[in-house]
């Protein structure tokens, strides 16, 4: 009835009735005649549906703080990095090849990064509407990095893992160092970038115009 | 003479007050609703259809805590409490309402009234 489970609906209900037996009570300790004093608590429940409507909306359980807060915008944020990179996929755009001192290359995609900064926008504005807090809103925003860089620790532990113990010294460092700066750090850092204006609260920046 | 404020005037100063309320002492709805009005000189009241939905919302932000207590009529009752969340978000409020009144009277005058 109220969008509430129905212990939560059983609770609130005991919480109005004794609400209404201590307006009775005051009532009926200031002299007033008992029906006059039930009628008088029950006047409090005049409007019924407008207290149902309220209480519907306080007490609804469809979405938790946290969730709209922090898991959705997060949500929203690898979306749209995921996204992005079918969308550079898709039109097989080529990175750009930049050769390093140490005779290696890296390839970098410069349309995928250039929409790093949004992803990171998009998750701290997202998280920013809905009430986050400022480590909220920059989680949500780095989202994406925090993923991937899970990604790459597990890949990285099964590969030492499967290397064997006395093999793990073999796993090529170098190489993971290279990724996580590439696909971790440097993405990392244009979503911050992106997220940046949405870390500071509103209300601030209005005192500040004033 | 007593003069209560309008209901949509009234209505933003709810949370203000039920978190200024219950920084000094815990306390149950019917409690919170008489004391409001007490303490403003019937300038305020919240009826059952403002208080206790702004009460759960509150509790949903965590800014108040509600737990079921027995009275000593033995009537179960349920407390309200300021969470530390709550007490760290009550000075900026209060700034904000302070900051709110001196705009208002700027605009408008009110002190003068």
């Amino acid at each position: 009835m109220m969008g509430a489970v129905p212990a939560q609906h059983m609770e609130i209900v005991a919480e109005l009735a004794s609400h209404l037996e201590d307006l009775y009570e005051n009532h009926r300790a200031q002299g007033v005649g008992e029906s006059e004093a039930i009628e008088l608590a029950l006047k409090e429940l005049a409007d019924g549906r407008r207290l149902g409507r309220r209480l519907r909306k306080a007490k609804e359980n469809i979405m938790n703080e946290r969730t709209r807060k922090f898991w959705l915008p997060a949500l929203a944020s690898v979306t749209a990095a995921c996204f992005l990179v079918v969308v550079t996929a898709q039109l097989s755009y080529k990175p750009h090849i930049i050769l390093l001192r140490s005779h290696a290359a890296a390839l970098v995609y410069p349309l995928w990064l250039l929409g790093q900064p949004l992803m990171g926008a998009l998750g701290a504005y997202c998280s920013r509407r809905a009430g986050g807090n400022r480590l909220t809103r920059l989680t949500a925003g780095l989202f994406p990095s925090i993923v991937m860089f899970a990604a790459i620790c597990i890949v990285a532990l099964a590969q030492g893992l499967s290397l064997g113990r006395g093999e793990f010294g073999r796993m090529d460092f170098t190489m993971l160092a290279r990724a996580l700066m590439g696909v971790i750090v440097i993405p990392s850092a244009a979503m911050l970038m992106g997220a940046m204006p949405f870390l500071r609260d509103p209300e601030t920046q209005v005192l500040v115009r004033n | 003479m007593k003069k209560r404020i309008r209901s949509k005037i009234a209505r933003g100063s709810a949370e203000l007050a039920i978190l200024a309320l219950l920084s000094k002492q815990s306390s149950y709805g019917s409690e919170i609703s008489k004391r409001i009005e007490e303490d403003s000189g019937g300038a305020l009241r919240f009826d059952l259809a403002s208080l206790y939905p702004m009460l759960y919302a509150l509790e949903k932000r965590g800014w108040v805590k509600g737990r079921w207590q027995a009275n000593r009529a033995g009537r179960d009752r349920r407390y309200y409490c300021l969470t530390p969340a709550g007490r760290k978000k009550l000075a900026p409020l209060r700034q904000e309402w302070n900051f709110f009144f001196k705009a208002l009277d700027r605009l408008a005058g009110v002190s003068d009234a």
